[in-house]
């Protein structure tokens, strides 16, 4: 492992550590001064926005699941296209415009994806 | 000895979000608890000197597949409601040993060292190498199937969609 990672590990733990703290802190000071009596119209929503009614665990609409199929397609795709973008320059100067026309098929059919969802109305929200 | 201590403490951090992910009775808690061990097991590739698995660990599990999970999830009715079958231990410990049979054998028959006796690398060179020679098939393959789900998703949440109006 390279020693550049341990910094991340460092940042990771100074990150969680800054939040745990100050959170902790926060909530013991606040302990100590507050009065607890919690009444149904404390919890409704402040001043404006609508009263809440029903359950949070509802089912959601299935367009959703559209977008999330689109995120994962250009996910997977850039899974793809990260080895091919790293290694370019080699690649390229080794088996010439080959590379350039095999992406350029690989991101064609990928268009052609996003091409027969935009047309089939999926990108818009009626 | 730093790799020792950050191993340890990943697979600490892998045991116990799967263990969660097993014994939770809310299910999407559950599903969040897998995201966790998937950023557990792309810090063991990272410590392990794969930076680029660690990477696509990421982007395509604890990105994609949690998302699809939690997506799935929420699009069920009544999720929240509905009672978990408890008799599945068989079965559970079963796909267990099963799993655990399949990785024995892959680690037993996988290639450790070179002829040379260093370890055998593989680099994001050697992938891109692949892909465009002798992988060139299944490489533009990948992105038909990609459009495949695609048009099965679009044409499932259509079918939905109409039978709801």
């Amino acid at each position: 492992m390279d020693g550049n990672y341990g910094y991340i590990a460092l940042f990771l733990l100074g990150g969680a550590g800054f939040v745990g703290f100050n959170f902790s802190l926060a909530s013991f000071v606040t302990r100590l001064v507050q009065s607890h009596r919690p009444s149904r119209t404390k919890g409704l929503a402040y001043e404006c926005g609508e009263p809440p009614s029903g359950e949070a665990w509802v089912q959601y609409n299935v367009r959703y699941y559209l977008y999330a199929m689109l995120f994962v397609i250009f996910d997977v795709e850039a899974a793809y296209m990260i080895p091919w973008a790293a290694e370019f320059r080699k690649l390229l100067a080794e088996l010439g415009t080959l590379v350039v026309v095999e992406m350029a098929g690989f991101l064609a059919i990928l268009l052609l994806a996003l091409c027969y969802a935009w047309r089939k109305g999926a990108l818009e929200w009626t | 000895m730093s790799e020792a201590i950050a191993f340890y403490v990943l697979s600490g951090l892998v045991l116990a979000s799967a263990w969660s992910v097993v014994r939770n009775e809310n299910l999407f808690h559950a599903g969040l608890s897998l995201i966790l061990c998937f950023v557990g097991v792309a810090g063991i590739y990272v410590n392990l000197d794969a930076p680029f698995l660690g990477a696509m660990q990421v982007l395509i599990y604890a990105g994609a597949i949690a998302v699809l999970l939690l997506f799935g999830f929420m699009l069920t009715h009544d999720l929240m409601n509905a009672k978990q079958e408890r008799n599945q231990h068989a079965a559970g410990i079963f796909a267990a040993v099963l799993m655990a049979l399949v990785l024995i054998g892959t680690i037993a028959g996988a290639q450790w060292y070179g002829s040379s006796g260093q370890p055998v690398k593989f680099g994001v060179e050697s992938l891109a190498r692949r892909y465009m020679q002798q992988d060139l098939v299944s490489f533009e393959v990948v992105a038909l199937l990609l459009l495949a789900s695609l048009m099965g998703a679009v044409v499932i949440a259509r079918k939905e969609e109409g039978s709801r109006d």
